[in-house]
């Protein structure tokens, strides 16, 4: 029974160090950082010994994914992880910059649960818009000419029949 | 604040797009030209009744024949829900052809109660499927002794079948981990010849269910079932709970 302790013990302690784009230091557990399929297959090949760097990704994004990554590798039940997840998708939903690096970095970092938690966010978002309320919100410039805007209204009348 | 979504990369957007109702997805290309197309490359079409109800759906047929023709590369799901659909089946016909040559993993296609979808056999082409569904069809042509050999979910329900075309169906599906079968005509002796089933839900009057097979299927541990003279609650209970029963009867 003690020795299993301490195996478990051992692995608790098997901490690594990845560095932001931006210097920015976070130690955490190899089982969080596992979370990313890319960071695992970083530490597969090259070990936990030397600080992992995570040149893309800037502090404040790596800092948000890893307390994601940590809180999903607890194992906890289904219903406390999805009021977790709303909370922490509403908070970051905020700030669209920030939430739109956010997806960058989890699509890079490959963790998929929390692609697909940000797409579904995002397209929540989209969601019986008209477009132009989904232009102002996301500031997106229409560069199409009137001729291709009423081509495509007329090619796909039945998207643009309200509900 | 500068477009930020808008420079996301397509596979991105590709799958947001993903998790929206296809109209909303369509309805993206007025955006800009950024998003003109994105939208045809979603591997997911979903036509239901969500996306399209009444009374959108009276040219529903023609919109599926223009977002296929529109679309490119893989479609991974198909969803029809053809409840109201009074087309040609022809045109369904098409586009089972279509899609069976796009690596289509996941079907559902439901009809209508009083017009049944006589399903063609090419729906056979489309073996790289895992999951389906099918609702108001009727298998009706001569048995084709053919399968899906990577399918592990079948959803029958309302179905018209004959026992000879029931039997060979499933024992042609080698990975079939799951059925439900329900409220079906046609169909009375049922024969499950499915090593790997691991769930099975029937329900239905039927006046045989063959449980020599079921003593070998260890792993089966959900049994859902109607017998005639019971009454319209549907029962669940564990499969060896259910065979006791249905041997202590019999």
């Amino acid at each position: 029974m003690a020795t299993i302790i301490t195996k478990e013990q051992q692995e608790k302690e098997k901490m690594v160090t990845l560095v932001s784009s931006d210097s920015e230091k976070f130690v955490v557990e190899q089982k969080v950082a596992e979370k990313s399929h890319v960071i695992k297959m970083v530490m597969n090949c090259c070990g936990i010994e030397s600080p992992i760097p995570v040149r893309r990704v800037k502090g404040d994004i790596l800092k948000s994914i890893l307390e994601y990554c940590e809180k999903h590798s607890k194992g906890e039940a289904q219903e406390v992880m999805e009021k977790w997840d709303k909370e922490y998708m509403d908070k970051a939903e905020k700030d669209l910059v920030f939430f739109h690096d956010l997806m960058l970095a989890s699509h890079f970092l490959h963790i998929q649960e929390l692609v697909d938690l940000i797409a579904v966010t995002f397209a929540g978002m989209l969601k019986m818009k008209s477009p132009e309320e989904i232009r102002q919100k996301f500031n997106i410039n229409n560069d199409l000419t009137k001729e291709q805007e009423e081509h495509i209204m007329t090619t796909f009348g039945w998207a643009f029949q309200p509900i | 604040m500068e477009d930020r979504i808008s420079s996301l990369p397509s596979n991105i957007i590709g799958i947001i797009l993903m998790d929206l109702p296809l109209k909303d997805a369509v309805r993206s290309s007025i955006l800009s030209s950024k998003w003109r197309y994105e939208w045809s490359t979603i591997p997911q079409l979903v036509f239901d009744r969500h996306s399209f109800p009444l009374p959108s759906r009276h040219a529903l047929g023609e919109i599926v024949d223009q977002v296929l023709f529109l679309h490119s590369g893989p479609i991974e799901k198909f969803a029809f829900d053809g409840y109201t659909y009074d087309d040609s089946f022809t045109r369904v016909d098409r586009w089972l052809v279509y899609l069976s040559r796009n690596g289509l993993k996941e079907l559902i296609l439901n009809f209508c109660p009083t017009r049944l979808y006589q399903l063609p056999t090419t729906l056979f082409n489309c073996q790289a499927l895992t999951f389906l569904e099918l609702q108001d069809c009727e298998f009706i042509l001569p048995c084709v002794s053919k399968g899906f050999i990577n399918l592990a979910t079948l959803v029958l329900k309302d179905i018209t079948i004959s026992d000879e075309y029931f039997e060979s169906l499933i024992s042609n599906c080698p990975l079939l981990r799951k059925l439900v079968f329900s409220d079906f005509y046609g169909c009375s002796h049922l024969k499950v010849n499915a090593p790997n089933l691991k769930e099975l839900f029937v329900n239905g009057f039927f006046e045989d269910i063959d449980p020599r097979k079921y003593t070998i299927i260890r792993l089966l541990y959900l049994l859902a079932w109607r017998m005639a003279d019971s009454d319209d609650s549907m029962a669940i209970v564990p499969a060896e709970k259910a065979f006791a029963a249905w041997r202590a009867d019999a």
